[in-house]
């Protein structure tokens, strides 16, 4: 579709002085930062769960929001699927699945190919959410340490599960002793602590960085409107490229949450595959 | 008033000190990851991911350090009143410690 150049300096015109004069009015009425999904949040069975620390209260609406807006666009892009794709949508599609599944299959290997929906769907899920900032009127539910805490248990319990899986249990709790058996009693407690340091690790280092993101923008589009509107009469968006940065680190930080998770399952994956994927090049 | 000028200290310190350090660590992570391609192009993919990880380790501590720091700002005084309040606090605890 080829569009002329005039209408995508318009087009980012308009988007700009939108986010201005509209995200600014919705998120400087008090302290609290309320979202386009209020009305949901205002229902009685909801109202209960909303907090402000983090200056999230719509946080249930907006997570569940992506959970259905991924159902729904998966569901309506997988239709009518053919052995020799010949649509773009379907070539697409494969493309991202496919480099999903080889990215975290070579570091899981042979015996661990079978979990790579694991890391994986941690990834497609946390870049939706990481995502969901960057529209206006919306909020990233990772921006909030009650998501990302969440996020970091489950991956901590499903390492585990898959270790007992593989392992058996006595296996599993031989990994926590450690190689000479005499200093067990001490590398037992170092090993729980430091499973959960992994868990919390996890959690903060994404609530942080997104958090962190969404503050900035928040302060910039503050100050360009304050600025804009005292000295010039008219806003000027100073966040854009912040947004730009968003996207990236956005990216980043979701495809660092499921390597790691990937790593921590390849620790406790015993057989030592030592046929990798780069001896076979 | 000692409380109030050692905290706006750890405040405004502990975020550029973490900085200062891991910012040092990550460019010699990069630099030895961009030697390791530059000796080996083929290799480039896996050293990318290994020197992505190793970044994002390294920069998880200084968002520990971010995250004190959002912690501790909410610590401090926002009005002056406040101020006002605390410094007084502190010298009626003074005139009855020399009172007795």
């Amino acid at each position: 579709m080829k569009i002329k150049k005039n209408s995508y300096i318009s087009l980012l015109l308009v988007v700009s002085f939108f986010f201005v004069v509209v995200v600014r009015p919705l998120s400087a009425a008090g302290d609290s930062h309320r979202t386009w999904l209020k009305p949901i949040s205002e229902l009685p069975f909801l109202k209960g769960l909303q907090s402000d620390v983090w200056h999230q209260p719509d946080l249930v609406s907006n997570t569940y929001f992506v959970v259905l807006i991924l159902i729904v666009f998966f569901s309506l892009v997988t239709r009518n699927l053919k052995r020799l794709p010949d649509s773009k949508r379907q070539t697409l599609l494969e493309l991202f699945i496919s480099g999903i599944i080889n990215f975290f299959g070579d570091i899981l290997g042979d015996h661990g190919k079978k979990y790579v929906w694991f890391p994986g769907s941690f990834f497609i899920f946390i870049l939706s959410l990481n995502y969901l900032g960057l529209i206006p009127g919306l909020q990233a539910p990772t921006a909030d340490l009650n998501t990302t805490l969440a996020l970091g248990v489950t991956s901590l319990i499903g390492v585990h599960i898959i270790a007992i899986k593989e392992n058996g249990v006595g296996g599993y709790l031989k990994h926590f002793i450690g190689d000479p058996w005499w200093l067990g009693p001490l590398m037992f407690p170092l090993h729980i602590v430091g499973e959960l340091a992994r868990a919390g690790s996890l959690a903060i280092r994404l609530f942080g960085n997104i958090f962190g993101e969404e503050t900035v923008i928040f302060q910039l589009t503050v100050l360009a409107s304050v600025l804009g509107l005292t000295i010039l009469g008219i806003g000027f968006p100073f966040q854009i490229p912040m947004l730009f940065f968003g996207l990236f680190g956005g990216f980043l930080q979701a495809f660092v949450f499921s390597l790691l998770t990937t790593i921590y399952i390849v620790t406790f994956l015993e057989h030592g595959d030592d046929h990798h994927a780069e001896a076979h090049h | 008033m000692i409380y109030l000028a050692v905290l706006a200290f750890g405040v405004t310190l502990g975020l550029p000190i973490a900085v200062i350090f891991a910012s040092t660590a990550q460019g010699k992570a990069t630099s030895t990851a961009l030697e390791g391609i530059a000796r080996q192009p083929e290799a480039t993919s896996q050293i990318q991911t290994a020197m992505i990880i190793g970044l994002a380790l390294i920069e998880s501590l200084v968002i520990y350090s971010l995250l004190m720091f959002f912690l501790l700002m909410g610590k401090l005084p926002t009005t002056v009143s406040e101020v006002v309040e605390l410094v007084k606090a502190e010298a009626s605890v003074q005139t009855h410690d020399t009172e007795n």
